[in-house]
């Protein structure tokens, strides 16, 4: 089970993604991440698509929020957030 | 057509079955005064479409002179709706069966479904001379949307065969070959060798679903007419359909895998599915999909990850639909000084049956401090600045406060505001007190709920009505209007910029009230739908026109020169004056001065750069097939 974490102390994470990252279960996290570095994948992401030289779509564990929010050459983190239809 | 003899037709009608629909009469009347029917596109040489309400609608199916036999629904108890292609020479042998209680010819959906070409000035004899366009040859066409009818005909070649290159069901099962490991790819062979199948969705196991949105959204942009009759946009564009998943997190909560139709990483990921489909062929995908949360400002990642993907290479382009929330109440503004207060009002109809949100967004340099009021007047949670407060009945949580300091993006400040379901109806305040003012100005809005909207208490401010991802530097955004009405008004629903760093978005509006268009599980059927959705596709198509164009003249654009060709020839009258709209945009796009505008580009020595070598070039005027 995830550990509590202190969404407070996520400066990284993308404010609008607060909400659904305050309401998730899940023990993975599927999110886009903007990196300092080009090609920069960290350890703890499993890299799903690579959509410009620093951004890409990845998972990772909820526990790893904290390792992201550590690691220099990430700048910043945006959980996916769920779309409506324009209908 | 032949000018009738009138005389003889009036002999011949006289003989023809009196209480037979008009239209069919006249056919009879034609045929025998020896007048052909001509083919179209949906139909061979004296063949005609029909509609008919049947007390059998198996011997409808079995009935041997009906081509294309397909029936649509119930119609009360006892009757079925169903559609068919018959010979003229058999129309009255097929009114006499005892089972049929009405028979009509098909509507003349020409008229309807050609005011989108034509309004937009994209008929082929509307566009100019020594044009290059060939219905959108040689693009690819892209749909992010949910449920597209691959069976429908106007996705078909004249030889039954598909014309999408590929289908990525992002709800389909997990496999070392899907895409960016999740959803199953559907190849042209696959879809082709489903077509044949008695049941094609169940061979290879996608349903579009009834719904349509996707199929519709799909036949605005390049649905070819060889089913309803009418061409869209491009009609001889390949196609690339993405179904959108909301299944990829099992843990999500059921309530918003109800309302929810795919989420920011993986409409990337389908973005990015479609360009590397497409390769160095020139690409427009149509996404009909959105949020009312976020920064409004270009700035989220998804944002940047849109605006990446379109300037990687020359010829793309993404546009979205603008977003139906115009009158909807969701949108609030104001400006505060230190010390003072605003209160929010948020109006809940009833209990909740799923979680709402509302998120606010102002100034980096500034504090607001925000309360949180139940329906009863009791003080629910308090945020300072840079907490996150959660109201906890017993063990569950059902509210959360957030007021963010410093996002990583922007360096502004957000407060989100969530309440859960079950909570009660009536009226919320969120009480904004503002402790560090340099700026003062804020924005709010609800999120979007397709089927129950909580709002802002009239009277509103409309503005900044446009969703969030519509809001990219370089999508498209795209408003509604009426090409039904002469004086094209604008659809009542559709959104209104600016975005909340004061660009003028959306950028262009086309027609997207009461369209209509291909119809699920129809094969040739249509229905009718408005939304800023269906005004997204024409433009879709008109980019991809504009495309052709380019490439065929040596032409490659960017997306910043694709915006510019499209606004700067944008129609006024409406809108009024030479100012850019709130909602109509800079005006409603034309085809035929978009692409006189890449032929004076080209007459000019371009702007744009040289395309590559494999590009096709220009040869000959081509006409649409």
């Amino acid at each position: 089970m995830k550990r509590k974490i202190n969404l407070d102390e996520l400066h990284k994470v993308e404010s609008s993604s607060v909400i659904p990252l305050a309401r998730k279960a899940s023990d993975v996290v599927q999110a886009i991440i903007k990196v300092k570095e080009t090609n920069y994948v960290p350890l703890c992401v499993r890299l799903r698509a690579s959509i410009g030289p620093d951004i890409f779509t990845g998972e990772f564990k909820y526990d790893d929020l904290e390792s992201l929010e550590q690691d220099p050459k990430v700048e910043s983190v945006s959980i996916s957030k769920d779309l409506k239809s324009a209908e | 057509m032949s000018q009738i003899d009138v005389s003889i037709a009036e002999e011949a009608k006289s003989s023809a079955k009196t209480d037979l629909d008009p239209r069919l009469q006249l056919l009879i009347v034609q045929m025998r005064s020896g007048i052909t029917k001509v083919a179209s596109v949906s139909t061979a040489e004296n063949e005609v479409a029909v509609i008919a309400r049947v007390a059998d609608a198996d011997a409808w199916l079995n009935l041997s002179e009906v081509r294309d036999a397909t029936v649509i629904g119930k119609a009360g108890s006892d009757s079925s709706i169903v559609t068919g292609k018959i010979p003229v020479t058999r129309i009255e042998k097929v009114r006499n069966q005892s089972y049929i209680e009405s028979l009509k010819a098909a509507q003349p959906l020409q008229p309807m479904l050609a005011v989108a070409t034509d309004e937009t000035e994209a008929q082929p004899a509307q566009l100019p001379a020594g044009n290059h366009v060939s219905g959108g040859e040689g693009v690819v066409l892209g749909v992010i949307d949910y449920g597209g009818d691959f069976v429908h005909r106007n996705f078909r070649k004249g030889n039954g065969k598909t014309r999408l290159l590929s289908i990525w069901d992002q709800n389909g099962g997990n496999s070392p070959a899907s895409p960016y490991g999740y959803g199953v790819e559907h190849s042209t062979a696959s879809l082709d060798l489903a077509i044949n199948q008695a049941d094609p969705y169940s061979a290879i196991g996608y349903f579009p679903g009834a719904s349509s949105h996707g199929t519709h959204v799909m036949d605005i942009a390049a649905g070819n007419g060889n089913g309803s009759g009418v061409p869209g946009m491009v009609p001889n564009a390949d196609l690339i359909f993405v179904n959108v998943t909301h299944e990829r997190d099992p843990h999500k909560p059921e309530d918003i895998i109800k309302t929810s139709f795919g989420d920011s990483a993986t409409l990337l990921e389908a973005l990015k599915y479609i360009f590397d489909k497409a390769g160095r062929r020139p690409a427009v995908v149509n996404v009909s999909l959105g949020t009312n949360g976020g920064p409004h400002d270009g700035t989220s990642l998804v944002d940047q990850g849109i605006d990446a993907l379109v300037s990687a290479a020359p010829n793309r382009a993404v546009v979205i639909a603008a977003s139906n929330s115009f009158d909807d109440g969701i949108h609030a503004t104001g400006t505060l000084s230190a010390g003072a207060s605003h209160d929010l009002h948020w109006d809940v109809a009833a209990t909740l049956s799923r979680p709402i949100e509302m998120e606010l967004w102002y100034a980096g340099q500034d504090r607001l401090k925000v309360e949180l009021f139940g329906p009863n007047g009791a003080l629910l949670a308090t945020a300072a600045p840079g907490e996150t407060k959660q109201v906890q009945l017993g063990t569950d949580v059902v509210a959360l406060l957030a007021n963010r300091l410093n996002d990583p993006n922007n360096h502004d400040n957000m407060i989100g505001v969530f309440l859960m379901s079950g909570m009660p109806g009536g009226r919320y305040i969120v009480r904004l007190t503002g402790e560090v003012i340099t700026d003062g100005k804020f924005h709010v809005w609800i999120e979007r709920d397709n089927i129950f909207q909580s709002n802002f208490p009239a009277p509103n401010d409309n503005t900044h009505t446009i969703g969030s991802i519509s809001c990219g530097k370089k999508v498209i955004a795209v408003g509604s209007y009426d090409a039904n009405t002469s004086t094209k008004p604008l659809s009542y629903f559709s959104s209104a910029g600016p975005t909340r760093d004061g660009r003028k978005k959306p950028e262009i509006s086309a027609p997207g009230h009461n369209v209509w268009a291909a119809r699920s599980l129809t094969v040739t059927g249509v229905t009718r739908m408005s939304g800023t959705s269906m005004a997204a596709p024409v433009v879709a198509g008109i980019i991809a026109l504009v495309f052709e164009e380019a490439v065929a003249r040596g032409i490659n654009l960017s997306i910043d020169q694709t915006i510019h060709i499209l606004t700067d020839s944008a129609r006024r009258s409406p809108p009024g004056g030479a100012a850019w709209n709130d909602r109509y945009g800079h005006g409603r796009i034309s085809a035929a001065k978009a692409i006189k505008a890449v032929i004076d580009m080209s007459a000019g020595g371009g702007g744009g750069t040289e395309v590559a070598a494999t590009a096709k070039k220009a040869s000959k005027p081509r006409k649409r097939k």
